[in-house]
């Protein structure tokens, strides 16, 4: 085309378009059609004709892939006309890089704004934080005195403390249930707000309390509005729905609240000095109870087990094997453990450790689930507090996981955000110790056998039979303490199935204690403690006002049933303020074992599968199994787990039609109703990122690794068998093998090492082991090297100087940043829409046939878009 | 100026190869350090990058009534040092009858020497193990922050120790100085025995030893065939590592000790 020019220009004329051109193409990224570059070549002679070579300092060649980036000239589209008439229209009727200034000139205002709002608390707030300093350093300096001079103190002023109660009370209930029209309870809320932002600035506990109080304010005026002012009783079908919304309402404020009470000062124990005389050091029997688990998971707790630092005759280290399986014996005859087997199976974990408690007689028994690894430090870090409390019947300490659980291994974001487990053993045992609620977890565990056996025991009524255990030890009067330091580290579950069945086993277990042996009735607690078990109980009831949530929207949006009876304002004004400052509140005393957001994508998976079991085992307490919760396994081939998200995806349907009902209405229902449809909208908006997670967690990552493998960053020394020894850092370690850094050497030298065999020296209290590696293979400056042959000595020492290190989990937890609730909210939202991508991949055909049309044709309509253009300099 | 003094119960022990090596570690942290070589087998220079033909050190000087700061050297890395010098048959008679007068001169010579203004100035003196009984030595400890005694973990060594710090008159007038410390090299964690040696040795000694542990390494004697330090040829290798730490443990060891003396 361009050659057919030569005959009107020279040739060098021609020879110039050819640059343009070869521009044109790499924009668009494409090798140019014939009409496209007859179109470009007419421009190209027009521009040289008519126009200067360059306008406002761009080339005039150049002019319309600046002002129509839409538009790929050089191959040039059907529409393309029609993409070229809007963006002209659009260039010559709107002032360009307007939007731009526009943006600055709010964020500028927002900032002034800010700053207004800042300059306006910065007086009250210095005030208010220095006495808040002075209150926090007086709460610290009390602890000194005497305690029995403090409780005297505190009898004394027992009337006092009544009076001012009921005050406060009496305060409390106007606060609660004053009716206020729209424009004070906006104003109230902002006040509240404001206030609560100035407190979550300030370091402390007590600002935490004030947060507290703010939350719970709002939360029971919110819960007082409901009750009394928003429902409908003249529609029998809306009363029930709004009902039954409101049930599930109450209840979830009853866990807010108990769950303030319950976290409200987290004891953070520290751990008491054992006596210098080891002839004072008690004895303890070690149990490792296992049913179906491999030798090979129980292999590494054993060896660390009799690696622990405890006198060696004063500890008794016995493997509970209900599975009857003869290679477990022989090990055990092997490393020199003991080794118990039962005639029977009756009971699982519970009667299992029943029998060996018959037949040893320590002081202590600490119990390890078989893929619970001790560290070395784990009873002397607990025992003092044994010795120091006689009544003390139970330490627990935290189950800390160093494989990713189905959550973090299916969202991959194992050690960013902090996990399930993380939030209860980070803060709610440790916020049940203040009032001396601690409960036993079933591993990790050391109890006194004196009360264990004066309450029969592990209990065996329950599938909980630890939680009942302790409840037990605490109606006899006895305490029980918690330690928060990772001392130990186990196995996550494996498959998303997995956990849910040990969740429910969990759920229906609480359920049936709450039946069994109710925690707020029968003798011997106080009344902190029966609040505190009544809480975790509750806590597993959560399934069904999850799902009530989830599709509460629907009933507006598909029956346009009114159950919240009142207008939309008023709704936002109420819920709003209830959600942030529990929000608020939570992050606060949550932030750093539970990102903001993500207990609702925790509770979502598991609200159907505990439903269930809860409600059967709340009317028939004796019914149900105890199933083992599987760990261990590999998850051979990435899959969709279609089975265990069905629910969640019928859940979803049913979202996606009320979505679907709410556009409708918005465009043809009435108009006075579109604030409460728009609510509705962004509702199930919500229900369906949050399901979103619910489903992608249930697409099964792989897992071809048998052996975790746990990241860390220590010095070590390789020997090779020359004698030199070289700096190396080990990057990670499993049961088989450690990952080295080693400097100094190019990656074809170390392709040298390959297949070679060479020691790995590993420090453990100043004192350095050496194994036998083969070198497995070498990559970007680091050597995997696998465990040759062992000694028994040498694998307790090998697990010793890894798993069994006193300062390898502790880390983690400082790890987390701390909670940012919006950024959070965003993430959660975000693993939601990425869970809908997901589940796409492993659809049937024809939906993703489906979903690849409608996206063509999103794209192609918003291809027509007009384009804001870039000011030019 | 910091002083320490570094000797062997036994030959072989390593307390020539600690010396350079400590030496050199020492200039990578900014220090400037002169090192002395009391034993007459004028080994320290071949650590230090001076070839075997080299036979000037300052007993040979003092011998032939020559200055012996004409014998000082610096090394490639950075030490400066004065060898003993390559004595020959008369002079090493000679040399052991005024001994005495000789090595107390050089000592107290050798201790005025300041050779930088910037720097922290430490001095490393390298002793024989004939000295354990000299009371100049005795004498001349008095002025120094430190004694090492380097050891290995082995029975030969750890008896020879056992009976140095019960009846050596120098370990005792050290050990209530608290400026004695046993330096354990030459440790092999491969082998049980210098494993048990070196647990008997930390449980017996406690604070006595030094946190620091030299592990024998291959390195070490490829950096001697070559004329230069560990941390200088292998960087990467641990005994290079353990030099920078014993550095580094020496540092704040002294720093803390005056703190406390200041204190007092």
């Amino acid at each position: 085309m361009l050659n057919s020019l030569s005959l009107i220009f020279k040739p060098w004329i021609v020879e110039g378009f050819k640059k343009p051109l070869s521009e044109y193409e790499t924009a668009a990224g494409q090798t140019s059609s014939w009409l496209g570059e007859f179109i470009l070549t007419c421009w190209f002679t027009a521009a040289f004709v008519f126009l200067k070579p360059s306008i406002a300092g761009v080339p005039s060649w150049k002019l319309p892939l600046l002002y129509y980036p839409q538009i790929t000239f050089c191959r040039p589209r059907l529409f393309d006309p029609v993409r070229f008439v809007i963006q002209t229209v659009w260039l010559t009727v709107f002032r360009q890089y307007g939007s731009r200034r526009f943006h600055r000139y709010v964020t500028l205002y927002l900032l002034k704004a800010l700053r207004f709002v800042n300059n306006l608390f910065s007086l009250p707030f210095n005030k208010f934080a220095q006495l808040v300093k002075w209150l926090e350093t007086k709460a610290d300096k009390n602890k000194s005195t005497d305690l029995n001079e403090a409780a005297e103190k505190a009898r004394k002023s027992k009337w006092n403390n009544y009076g001012l109660f009921f005050v406060v009370l009496l305060l409390a209930v106007l606060c609660f249930t004053v009716p206020f029209g729209l424009v004070a309870q906006a104003v109230f809320i902002c006040l509240l707000w404001l206030l609560a932002m100035m407190f979550r600035r300030m370091p402390g506990r007590f600002p935490t309390m004030l947060l507290i109080i703010l939350s719970v304010t709002v939360s029971c005026r919110y819960l007082w509005w409901r009750f009394s002012s928003t429902l409908n009783w003249d529609d029998p079908v809306a009363l029930f729905l709004g009902s039954v919304l409101l049930l599930a309402e109450t209840y979830s404020w009853l866990v807010l609240i108990l769950g303030y009470f319950q976290n409200i000062w987290p004891l953070n124990r520290k751990p008491s000095k054992m006596p210098e005389s080891k002839e004072l050091w008690p004895s303890i029997d070690v149990m490792i109870p296992t049913y179906n688990e491999g030798l090979d998971v129980v292999r590494a707790t054993v060896y660390a087990a009799l690696g622990v630092d405890w006198p060696q005759d004063k500890i008794n280290i016995y493997i509970l094997d209900d599975g009857k399986r003869d290679s477990f014996r022989d090990f055990a005859e092997e490393v020199g453990v003991h080794y118990i087997r039962r005639p029977t199976n009756e009971h699982a974990k519970a009667g299992n450790i029943n029998y060996a408690l018959a037949q040893t007689s320590s002081e202590y028994v600490a119990v390890f689930d078989c893929d619970h690894i001790p560290t070395r430090v784990f009873f002397q870090l607990t025992m003092g507090m044994f010795l120091k409390d006689p009544k003390l019947a139970l330490i627990q300490t935290p189950h800390h996981f160093f494989s990713p659980d189905p959550f973090e291994r299916n969202l991959s974001n194992f050690r960013n955000v902090p996990n399930e487990g993380n939030l209860f053993y980070g803060l709610i045992q440790d916020g049940n110790d203040l009032w001396d609620s601690t409960f036993f977890c079933g591993s990790c565990a050391i109890l006194r056998r004196e009360p264990l056996e004066e309450v029969g025991g592990i209990a065996v009524e329950t599938v909980t039979e630890d939680a009942h255990t302790s409840l037990r030890m605490h109606r006899l009067g006895y305490r029980s303490a918690y330690l928060k330091q990772p001392i130990s580290a186990g196995l996550a579950t494996e498959t998303l199935s997995a956990h849910v069945g040990q969740r429910i086993r969990w759920a229906r277990g609480m359920a049936q204690i709450f039946r069994v042996d109710n925690p707020l009735t029968g003798k011997g607690l106080k009344w902190p403690q029966r609040l505190c078990y009544a809480n975790a109980m509750l806590h597993f009831l959560s399934g069904i006002p999850r799902i009530v949530f989830l599709i509460a929207p629907l009933a507006f949006l598909l029956l346009h049933s009114y159950i919240i009876y009142a207008p939309a304002l008023a709704i936002i004004l109420y819920v709003l303020p209830h959600m942030i400052h529990a929000s608020i509140t939570n992050s606060r005393m949550q932030g750093d074992y539970r990102y903001s957001f993500w207990g609702e994508v925790y509770e979502t998976v598991l609200a159907w599968y505990i439903a269930r079991p809860t409600t059967i085992a709340l009317f028939a307490p004796n019914k149900g199994t105890f199933n083992v919760t599987a760990k261990g396994g590999l998850v051979e081939k990435s899959h969709y787990d279609w089975l265990i998200s069905k629910p969640y995806l019928v859940l979803v349907m049913l979202n996606i039609i009320g979505l679907g009902f709410g556009f409708y209405r918005l465009g043809w229902g009435p108009n006075d109703e579109i604030g409460t449809v728009l609510i509705n909208i962004i509702w199930t908006l919500y229900n369906l990122l949050i399901l979103g997670a619910a489903v992608a967690v249930a697409m099964e990552a792989k897992q071809v690794r048998k052996d975790h493998r746990v990241d860390v960053s220590i010095p070590v020394t390789l020997r090779l068998n020359s004698g030199h020894l070289l700096q190396a850092s080990m990057k990670d370690f499993s049961l088989g093998g450690v990952r080295v850094e080693v400097l100094g050497f190019s990656e074809m030298q170390l392709e040298f090492f390959n297949k070679q065999r060479l020691e790995i020296i590993l420090n453990r209290a100043e004192q350095e082991f050496v194994f036998p590696m083969q070198v497995s293979y070498s990559s970007q400056g680091t050597l995997g090297l696998q465990l040759a042959e062992l000694t028994t000595a040498q694998h307790i020492a090998y697990v010793q100087c890894t798993f069994a290190r006193a300062d390898t989990w502790v880390r983690w937890q400082q790890n987390y940043h701390t909670d940012k609730p919006l950024a959070s909210m965003r993430a959660v939202l975000q693993v939601g829409f990425n869970g809908y991508k997901r589940l796409l991949r492993y659809s049937p055909q024809i939906v993703i046939s489906l979903v690849k049309v409608l996206q063509i044709l999103c794209g192609f309509i918003y291809s027509f878009r007009p384009q804001y253009i870039q000011k030019r300099t | 100026m910091k002083r320490i003094l570094l000797i062997s119960l036994k030959g072989g022990a390593g307390s020539t190869t600690v010396t350079a090596n400590l030496a050199h570690s020492l200039v990578q942290l900014n220090k400037s350090v002169a090192a002395l070589d009391c034993e007459s087998s004028n080994l320290l220079k071949l650590h230090l990058g001076l070839p075997y033909e080299a036979e000037d050190g300052w007993a040979k000087s003092m011998l032939n009534e020559l200055s012996w700061q004409d014998a000082g050297f610096e090394s490639p890395s950075g030490v400066t040092f004065v060898p003993f010098g390559q004595l020959h048959c008369a002079e090493i008679s000679s040399y052991q009858a005024d001994k005495e007068r000789l090595l107390r001169t050089m000592l107290m010579e050798f201790s005025k020497v300041s050779i930088s203004e910037h720097a922290e100035e430490w001095q490393l003196i390298h002793l024989s193990p004939q000295e354990l009984h000299n009371h100049i030595i005795a004498d001349f400890a008095e002025q120094c922050e430190l004694l090492f005694v380097v050891t290995n973990p082995e029975p030969l060594n750890y008896s020879l120790l056992k009976h140095f710090l019960q009846h050596n008159e120098l370990a005792k007038c050290l050990l209530n100085n608290n400026k004695l410390k046993v330096l354990i090299n030459q440790f092999q964690p491969e082998t049980s025995v210098g494993r048990d040696f070196l647990l008997i040795m930390q449980k017996e000694l406690q604070h006595l030893a030094v946190s620091t542990v030299l592990h024998k390494d291959t390195a070490v004697v490829e950096s001697a065939a070559n004329m230069t330090t560990v941390a200088q040829f292998a960087p990467h290798s641990q005994a290079a590592k353990d030099y920078q730490s014993l550095a580094f443990w020496c540092v704040s060891h002294l720093a803390s000790e005056i703190e406390n003396s200041n204190v007092e």
